[in-house]
């Protein structure tokens, strides 16, 4: 196997600079990807409430089971 | 609004190839990495399991707001069967997990030497001598 380039005393490849050059790349990739996720309001949070869908706009939002208001007869 | 739709799954499928190169480079690297590193000596197969995992957990974290995080034909082929996944978004998934797999291979091998990219998983090297 290709030298890594973190043990420079076993010298510095090609190879050893393309895994650097990976694993760099894949830091960057899982750090934004998580950022941007973990950017992203809750779905089912408060703060969240105000980021519908554009195709879901116009619509009135669907409430809860819990938060339908009774009628009771009298 | 079909703009939207097909760059939204190219973004996933675009996705589902850099997780599969991300994947088969550092999980199959790593194998190939540790027997390397131990010449005669042999690795513990929970090595193996723990890069695997680890790869696996930080790219499903990655891009599983993006496309679900399938990493896997089947599993995208049994969300198609099961009405869970289009049939179109799934023809894309597969297509960019098979794609990136060979692609990881390829970078793979660009990194290592010929001997080390033979080695076999390792564990049976008696029985299954990749490469001779």
């Amino acid at each position: 196997m290709h030298n890594l380039s973190l043990n420079p005393s076993r010298g510095v490849t090609a190879g050893g600079f393309f895994l650097e050059f990976m694993g760099t790349l894949l830091l960057i990739f899982v750090v934004f990807n998580v950022a941007v996720w973990a950017g992203k309001p809750l779905e089912n949070d408060i703060a969240g409430s105000q980021s519908r869908p554009k195709s879901l706009q116009h619509t009135q939002p669907r409430l809860t089971t819990w938060a339908q208001p009774r009628l009771t007869l009298v | 609004m079909q703009t939207d739709r097909i760059k939204q799954e190219a973004r996933a499928a675009l996705a589902e190839f850099l997780a599969c190169v991300f994947f088969v480079f550092f999980g199959a690297g790593s194998v190939v990495g540790a027997i390397s590193a131990t010449s005669d000596a042999g690795v513990e197969p929970v090595n193996y399991a723990l890069s695997f995992g680890f790869s696996i957990t930080i790219l499903a974290f990655s891009i599983g707001d993006l496309s679900g995080a399938h990493i896997n034909p089947a599993v995208t082929l049994s969300l198609a069967v099961s009405g869970n996944l289009t049939p179109t978004r799934a023809f894309m998934y597969i297509a960019s997990q098979i794609t990136g797999g060979i692609v990881g291979g390829g970078f793979l091998f660009m990194c290592v030497d010929d001997d080390s990219y033979h080695s076999g998983i390792g564990l049976a090297n008696d029985i299954t001598p990749a490469g001779e």
